[in-house]
């Protein structure tokens, strides 16, 4: 396995939140501009929540490779099971999270939430440009 | 009085409708888009074995963006079910 593969998921995890957070911070100074406080504050928590429900996937991907890689070794099919459980446990922890949040924060402003939300989730995108550009910058030094 | 329950609970019934399909059409779009990935990840990874370290970031990037239109459409359905805006027209 060469160098060139050999790019870490926690790299290209760590890119992509770089820019939610951006996103979130720009669609939160909109929402403070637009409609107030409580909007900024909502815009914030919708972003938070992708972010987190990220972070929770990536600790189950890591939780479930390790014990294959002792048990089995890593082909193909069990990266792609621990993958799919990891995008469950994200599914889940976001949801969870939106639910919580919709009940228990009473000023909440439900389009600002939906903002922040839908930027964080689709900045997420992002990070496979850094892996791109990472591929690149090793292929130009041939590595 | 009457009038208005009954506009009420036509609103709630046929927003519980729409917060079935919002989400059960999210789940659909995301479940092919997932199922169309992974197969070509697991038919790039038998061609090309050593290519793996390199798909399995990309494919772990492109399930979160896959997964964020179903993740948006969670959003939008709990907002129409925690704080309804069609309600306003009610009150």
């Amino acid at each position: 396995m060469d160098k060139v593969t050999n790019i870490k998921i926690s790299q290209t995890l760590s890119k992509a939140a770089r820019w939610q957070i951006i996103i979130t911070v720009l669609i939160s100074g909109i929402s403070l501009l637009v409609s107030g406080m409580n909007a900024a504050i909502s815009a914030i928590a919708g972003g938070a929540i992708v972010i987190v429900g990220g972070y929770a996937g990536m600790i189950g991907v890591f939780a479930g490779m390790s014990m294959a890689r002792r048990l089995n070794g890593l082909t193909p099919g069990v990266i792609l099971i621990s993958m799919l459980k990891a995008e469950a446990i994200k599914v889940l922890v976001i949801a969870l999270l939106l639910l919580v949040t919709f009940k228990y924060y009473r000023g909440l402003v439900p389009l600002s939430l939906i903002g922040g939300l839908a930027g964080s989730a689709l900045a997420s995108g992002a990070g496979l440009r850094a892996v791109n550009n990472k591929y690149n910058e090793n292929n130009e030094q041939g590595l | 009085m009457e009038n208005t329950v009954q506009y009420l609970a036509m609103i709630q019934a046929y927003t519980g409708i729409a917060i079935g399909l919002i989400i059960g059409l999210g789940a659909f779009g995301a479940c092919i888009g997932i199922g169309i990935m992974c197969s070509s990840f697991l038919d790039g990874a038998a061609r090309q074995p050593e290519l793996i370290p390199t798909l399995q970031g990309k494919v772990f990037l492109l399930l979160g963006l896959i997964d964020a239109s179903f993740i948006i459409s969670v959003g939008l359905a709990m907002m129409f079910a925690f704080a309804n805006p069609l309600l306003a027209v009610i009150k």
